[in-house]
């Protein structure tokens, strides 16, 4: 079967691969695997691991694609990247590297003190804050840690949050609210007093 | 409004998902809240900060390992075919005896309060000899206490000396229903100490957040029971158990 390239719209594409099509389900990858990279490494900030995460993503996608149902679901991009968040999950739990690396709140505080607040442009100071942000992510839950990795930086909206996570959104507003005030807790000490001066919205 | 609703709006706020009506609201009140008008300030500041590492795409995969590795597994394993677990796989499950212990001394419990509320507590009683019910009523905190600690305690000793490199792929599986029932007994507890007894209302609530942890934990997730481990340690439970006990 040939395929008219990228023209061939996902539906079809999925189709063949539920017929078995392993060049079909190829180009599904193809499509999607960035999206699902991005989210995962986001949610890792490791890039051996996002690679694994896909790898898990796209294998259960492959061994679920009976239970795809192309009229009912909204669309295969949609289902995969859903599979993609709960790996992700799954990926954390399971990483035992990720439990060595916690720390307790306390050691946060004193390790990443900001030393240079006076240029935030530079990149010893993005460093500093990334660092930062990898240690405060360790002290949220998985599912907090995501539902804040899905609205801050895959901008995502909090109903789209919900079906991805399968809650209701007050439940995300709840998680996403905890996890903003962990952020503020510990990069407040980042800010330099009185920097931001009130603006109207 | 109130100072505890405004915050969470702020978050909403600054994520563009709150309405107009409500924005206008909570910038009334940042106006006339200080305390609300720094967390104005100190969110949208964290939130700048952190907009500085959203530039930062995912480096390039090594794409062609990955879908070899996915091509691999696809055509190892036909579609469907669920892979069987290993006997090295299969987790060892633990039972030990203390479980049926907690769930009947939880049945006691229960059966001592429904006694003591519907029965020896009723209201001519206190009004007759508020001094002894007063003195009484302490006496049966403690007591309570007591004995719900020394349920608690093999279960969280069991946590607490948890090791995965010394207990291997062992496991410690609980009936969900008896941490259930632990619980419910820590909610009622905390209700009875409620303001009488800071310490102990403290305890509780740690108590709390980890019999929540263990119920909601996977039987095989090593890393929620390393964390469940973490904070039994570092909330000192065990201790704190102790010294209550004593007093």
């Amino acid at each position: 079967m040939v395929y008219d390239e990228r023209k061939m719209d996902e539906i079809a594409l999925v189709q063949s691969a539920q017929e078995g099509s392993v060049d079909a389900f190829k180009f599904l990858f193809e499509d999607n695997k960035r999206r699902i990279l991005s989210l995962a490494y986001q949610y890792t900030k490791n890039l051996e691991d996002s690679e694994d995460i896909v790898q898990d993503t796209f294998v259960k996608a492959y061994h679920s694609l009976q239970k795809f149902n192309i009229g009912a679901d909204t669309n295969f991009s949609a289902w995969l990247y859903r599979i993609g968040i709960n790996c992700s999950i799954d990926h954390l739990r399971k990483n035992k590297k990720q439990k060595d690396n916690i720390m307790p709140t306390d050691d946060i505080n004193g390790l990443s003190a900001p030393t240079n607040t006076s240029n935030p442009d530079n990149t010893h100071h993005k460093r500093e804050v990334r660092e930062k942000l990898e240690q405060v992510l360790d002290t949220l839950t998985k599912r907090q840690r995501m539902i804040f990795i899905l609205k801050h930086y895959q901008e995502l909206s909090i109903k789209e949050i919900a079906e991805y996570m399968d809650c209701s959104e007050g439940s995300v507003k709840k998680q996403l609210f905890r996890a903003v005030s962990v952020m503020r807790k510990h990069f407040k000490c980042f800010l330099p007093e009185n920097r931001y001066e009130m603006q109207k919205v | 409004m109130k100072c505890k609703k405004c915050k969470e709006d702020i978050v909403l706020l600054l994520y563009g998902e709150l309405a107009d009506k409500d924005k206008g609201e909570v910038m009334e009140h940042i106006k006339e809240c200080p305390e609300c008008a720094d967390e104005w300030e100190s969110t949208k500041g964290v939130f700048a900060l952190l907009d500085e590492t959203k530039e930062e795409s995912a480096p390039e995969a090594d794409w062609d390992r990955c879908w070899g590795a996915i091509q691999t597994d696809i055509a190892e394993k036909p579609k469907g075919e669920r892979r069987k677990r290993t006997e090295r796989e299969r987790r060892f499950v633990v039972r030990p005896g203390w479980v049926y212990a907690a769930a009947s001394v939880f049945v006691i419990f229960v059966l001592g309060v429904l006694i003591g509320r519907f029965w020896l507590t009723s209201d001519t009683q206190i009004a007759a000899a508020p001094g002894i019910q007063a003195s009484g009523s302490s006496e049966y905190i403690k007591q309570s206490l007591s004995e719900h600690f020394e349920t608690l305690k093999p279960l969280l000793v069991s946590y607490a000396n948890y090791s995965a490199e010394e207990n291997g792929r062992e496991t410690i599986t609980l009936d969900k229903e008896i941490v259930r029932s632990l619980l419910i007994q820590n909610y009622l507890l905390k209700k009875l100490v409620l303001e009488s007894d800071p310490q102990a209302e403290e305890i509780l609530e740690d108590i709390d957040l980890i019999l929540r942890e263990i119920k909601n934990m996977p039987s095989d997730d090593q890393w929620a029971l390393s964390q469940v481990k973490e904070l039994i340690h570092e909330r000192e439970i065990l201790f704190k158990m102790d010294i209550l006990k004593t007093l």
